[in-house]
């Protein structure tokens, strides 16, 4: 570094200068962020590697510190939890569930929530209502709207049924829930309507962010409104379209509650995902490690999701 | 009968109530008084307000129960004091998930409770994993050997067998039993009392088949079906009374010593059992289909109760409810019976159990106490008198407020004296699980019966290793 | 000629503002089907809700089930359920938003190695399936003996929510203009005078988002209560209840879920912009 001679002091003041406050940005970096790391570490990271731990270890051990760190147990530890899910029909019969059931909610969800974010970008009067009521769904305890479909699909009271023999659709009561095929789509469509709001918000911030690249331009050429949705909107919103969906797979791995009770895995397994055969095994069969290797591969999947979204989201930015 | 919990010095000091009791809606109704002062009391407890905890436990009993039974409890704790002068501390376990609270706790080897309530078919399975007390000296001691002065005789006691010993004792009785709607029945020509009898008579299961095609129609555009049935997580149980109905068992567990027994679910009468099953929701097509749906939450109630159904087998305490004419719009027609018969009529028995856990803080024998003191005659009366859960003994049912409260007293007891086994063992749990699979993969046609259940059979053998 | 073609532009301009509108009440009706469905078995007498042929409204309404629910001594004990929800979620989003900001304005002002790992890390948290943590989590507090208390449910939602609200509250900082900030340094303020003094009260609405989401999660939250709690009962797991007793009184089920998903969705309604904001930049930012 050459400079003129009379400026030296105050550069390498300013060095230091600006050394000392890096270091001190450190170290309140370090306290900002104590609070919650603590907390996370407690929570989160020790009991994850604990389960790790438990994953590695023959079956039988019970989940306390003392027998999970005893030698004798830590000793015997292996792959054998792991090497046994290879074999389990419903384990592998549970992935294909799995990837079916996140495609689905992901189309379906996009499909809806897309009509709904254009529906809604095109409405000047009242459109501050159905922003807020396109909330609601997501603010509904999972728990209540699982129950809540339910009463929905139920195939002797359940409303479906009421509303489409008044339409006329159909002349005798159908059972949403009674084939594998049709229990999955309807907790498809339970989960997924829980998830609408948040992917229109997503998709509805797109498209006016959209609007204030491209949108006029095109619509000065005379270009009818399908049209431009199809040559304008949808080019434009892709990237956004990529973050939600990806976003839609990573929350389909966890859905839990909706086929607890709607389905309860059945009939004859073909709603059962991988989270609820992990949970079933851990705490239904009591095979805790070998719950934990299931669910230690849920997070694996769940992890390639989540590089593909950093992925899918970086493009987007650029 | 109700007392004033802020007077009662050993209610003070009972676990923060949760109200609740018996979940039938008289006696809420009867009970509003009682809940009415103890919910006052709780508004500015503090969840952590329960004390106790360690200190107590060398005074206190910790009982956890089944919230349907809390209230019960709770008026029995009072008898138990004042034979011990021990103080009786309540935890309510909701049913759902009392499974996973209950071995939470045991796994880790020190057990909260003194008493614990489990469904009668969880008994063998805490037991092999040595977390339950070995009761058998007790109750020898306590009833002898002789069951016949009990509901079904030693029936009821079977599903707390480990290796030839008891760990567990029931605090009610009953099966499944067959509940009909004698005016559906009468408007479509059928002889309304004929179900009555249909368990004395070997294949009665045709004629039962008969009445079920009459009485599936459909009417002013609304569907009428012969039989419904709870078939989703409960398929099982329907399928294991079928199977003794046909002469056979889930399990052969002849001998006492191997709790784990031989699967035989997928022999002939297994077979016959579940092609029963198929015949009548396809080929006779009389089951609502909709019951392959039916559970827990969303049973098969609706329909019965609507007067849209004319058979189910289900458990007695629907009997009650088809009689308030609030709940039901059947009431006066309601009847009920001994399911009917194939080789036998049968049924199966899941009472509600209490068990001792090996850890009980207070100490097992302070447990005992409490057991023999719920299982007593004057508490089973008292029960039996409320109407809700049938007592364990035989002649508390000849007493006219017993009877009265229980208006199929006689089909409970006489449903008991035909096969009544659950055929549970130490990994129930799971292969009722397998086997409510095998039974769907049945019932939607994708595979035989006789497929379904041999490879059902396959893969119990193999996770048995 | 140039009058009609005004006209049929003005009529097809009216017509497809039609069709917009319908298909937008095709999609809120379906969408609302559930909730219609619910609040009509919560006034509907058990033997109308079973009958058929399918009726909208009951022929006869009744508010019992809202009644039955409330009286204390209801197999199903809601008040308490609800007063212990309120307590912790309250209690979630205090603690998750103080701790949170703390965070956020670290990652939104401050430099340090490691930042982008530390914020992938706390996403991890946010995505990954519970049954990682939960199990060791029991153990863990039955070691210290807090199970049960209000603290044991308040610890691991916030970590379970924070992750959430730091990726809010970051995006909403970033969005603040730094002059202040540097004036205030120059002035020789700390980074945490800066924090607290400038940065916070600045930040209102973001801080609002993040407070009635936390708030919201944490009321809805579910497997965590299952596994951790069995007398302090909170609203979600309370609902379970429903399923234990014999006699299932679908109504009152109804009732109860009504109650339990009415103040959210009362809040959520009023505070939607607030919410709307922070949900956009808590997904995409993460």
């Amino acid at each position: 570094m050459k400079t003129v001679p009379g400026a030296r002091p105050s550069g390498r003041r300013r060095t230091r200068e600006k050394s000392a406050h890096r270091r001190s940005e450190r170290r309140h970096a370090l306290l900002f962020l104590a609070p919650a790391g603590l907390l996370l570490i407690a929570v989160f990271l020790l009991p994850t590697l604990v389960t790790f731990v438990i994953s590695l270890e023959p079956e039988g051990v019970n989940p306390t510190p003392s027998e999970v760190f005893a030698p004798e147990n830590l000793s015997q530890s292996g792959l054998q939890n792991y090497e046994r899910s290879l074999n389990d029909s419903v384990w592998l019969s549970s992935m294909r569930t799995t990837v079916i059931f996140g495609a689905g909610m992901t189309v379906l969800g996009l499909l809806v929530s897309l009509a709904l974010a254009v529906l809604i970008n095109r409405v000047a009067r009242g459109r501050a209502v159905l922003l807020a009521l396109v909330l609601v769904p997501w603010a509904v305890p999972p728990v209540v709207s699982g129950t809540t479909w339910g009463l929905v699909v139920h195939g002797d009271i359940g409303t479906l049924n009421g509303v489409l023999e008044a339409a006329g659709l159909i002349d005798t009561y159908q059972v949403w829930l009674g084939e594998p095929l049709g229990a999955l789509t309807a907790v498809i469509v339970a989960t997924t309507w829980r998830w609408i709001p948040l992917m229109t918000l997503l998709l509805l911030a797109g498209l006016q962010q959209l609007e204030r690249e491209s949108y006029e331009a095109a619509s000065v050429d005379g270009a009818n409104s399908w049209q431009q949705f199809t040559h304008v909107t949808l080019p434009g919103l892709r990237p956004m379209l990529l973050t939600t969906g990806v976003l839609s797979l990573i929350w389909s791995t966890k859905v839990f509650d909706e086929i607890w009770v709607l389905t309860g895995g059945g009939p004859a397994h073909g709603t059962t995902v991988m989270n609820l055969w992990a949970y079933q095994q851990a705490f239904e069969f009591l095979r805790f490690g070998y719950g934990a290797a299931l669910a230690y591969q849920l997070a694996l999947a769940t992890g390639v999701l989540a590089v593909l979204y950093f992925l899918v989201a970086r493009r987007a930015d650029q | 009968m109700r007392f004033d919990r802020s007077r009662d010095p050993l209610l003070e000091r009972v676990s923060q109530g949760e109200g609740g009791g018996l979940t039938r809606r008289e006696l809420l109704r009867r009970s509003a008084l009682f809940s009415a002062v103890s919910g006052l009391a709780l508004m500015g407890c503090s969840p952590q307000g329960q004390e106790g905890g360690g200190s107590q436990n060398s005074r206190n009993l910790n009982v956890a129960v089944f919230s349907h039974f809390e209230e019960l409890d709770r008026r029995l704790a009072r008898r138990y004091k004042s034979s011990t002068e021990k103080g009786v501390k309540f935890e309510a376990l909701v049913a759902d998930n009392h499974r996973d609270k209950i071995i939470g706790s045991l796994r880790a080897g020190s057990s909260p409770w003194d008493v614990i309530p489990l469904w009668s078919f969880l008994t063998p399975e805490m037991a092999s994993r040595g977390w339950l007390a070995d009761l058998t000296d007790r109750i020898e001691e306590e009833f002898g050997s002789d069951f016949e002065q009990f509901v079904g005789g030693d029936a009821a006691f079977q599903n707390g067998l480990y290796e030839g010993r008891r760990y567990g004792v029931p605090v009610d009785v009953g099966g499944t039993i067959l509940h009909w709607n004698k005016d559906l029945l009468e408007k479509r020509g059928l002889d309304p009392e004929a179900p009555a009898s249909w368990h004395e008579t070997a294949g009665s299961n045709e004629e039962f088949v008969r009445y079920a095609k009459e009485l599936t129609f459909k009417e002013g555009g609304v569907q009428h079906w012969g039989f419904s049935d709870n078939w989703r997580e409960q398929a099982a149980i329907t399928f294991n009374t079928f199977i003794q109905m046909f002469g056979g068992q889930c399990m052969d567990l002849s001998d006492e010593q191997d709790a784990y027994g031989e699967v035989t679910f997928h022999e002939g009468p297994g077979v016959e059992a579940l092609q029963f099953m198929v015949d009548l929701l396809h080929t006779h097509q009389v089951v609502d289909p909709a019951s392959v749906t039916y559970d827990w939450v969303f049973d098969i109630t609706p329909g019965y109760l609507d007067g849209r159904v004319g058979f189910i087998s289900t458990w007695p305490f629907v009997a009650a409810l088809a009689e308030d004419p609030e709940q039901s719009k059947i009431a006066g027609a309601a009847a009920h019976a001994p399911n009917f018969a194939a080789v036998t009529s049968a049924t199966s028995q899941d009472p509600h159990y209490i068990a001792i856990p090996e850890s009980a803080p207070g100490g097992v024998d302070a447990a005992w106490e409490y057991v023999r003191t719920r299982l007593s005659v004057p508490v089973q009366r008292e029960q039996g008198e409320e109407g809700a859960w049938a007592p364990i003994y035989k002649d508390l049912y000849q007493e006219p407020a017993v009877r009265e409260a229980f208006i199929q007293a006689d089909v409970i007891v006489k449903s008991l004296e035909y096969p009544s086994s659950l055929s549970v063992t130490p990994d129930y749990m799971e292969w009722r699980s397998t086997l409510n699979t095998a039974i769907s993969q049945a019932l939607s046609q994708d595979k035989t019966p006789q497929e379904a259940l041999n490879e059902a059979a396959e893969q119990v053998k193999a996770s048995r290793g | 000629m140039m009058f009609r073609s005004r006209r049929s532009v003005r009529l097809r301009a009216i017509s497809r503002r039609a069709v917009e509108w319908l298909a937008l009440l095709l999609l809120f009706g379906l969408m609302f089907l559930p909730i219609l469905t619910l609040a009509r078995a919560s006034v509907s007498p058990r033997v109308d809700l079973y009958s058929r042929p399918f009726r909208w409204l009951p022929q006869e309404w009744t508010w019992q089930h809202y009644l039955d629910v409330l009286r204390p001594g209801h197999i199903v004990p809601l008040v308490e359920a609800m007063r212990h929800t309120f307590i912790v979620s309250l209690g979630t989003a205090l603690l998750s938003v103080a701790l949170g900001s703390l965070a956020a304005y670290a990652f939104a002002r401050l430099q340090f190695r490691g930042r982008n790992a530390l914020l992938s890390a706390m996403f991890a948290v946010y995505i990954l399936p519970g049954m990682l943590f939960l199990i060791p989590i029991f153990i863990m507090f039955r070691e210290i003996n807090i199970l049960d208390s209000y603290g044991s449910l308040i610890i691991p939602y916030t970590a379970f929510i924070m992750p959430f609200i730091v990726i809010v509250l970051r995006g909403y900082f970033a969005s603040i203009p730094r002059n202040l900030e540097e004036a205030a340094m120059l002035d020789g303020c700390s980074p945490f005078q800066i924090y607290l003094r400038i940065v916070l009260p600045l930040s209102t609405p973001g801080l609002v988002a993040a407070f009635v989401s936390a708030f919201i999660l944490a009321w809805n939250e579910f497997l965590t209560p299952l596994i951790l709690t069995s007398r302090l009962r909170v609203i979600t797991t309370t609902l379970g209840q429903y399923s234990s007793t014999q006699d299932i009184e679908l109504g009152a089920m109804a009732a109860a879920g009504m109650y339990s998903l009415l103040p959210v969705v009362i809040v959520a309604l009023a505070l939607n912009r607030y919410i709307r904001r922070g949900l956009v930049e808590g997904a995409v930012k993460g």
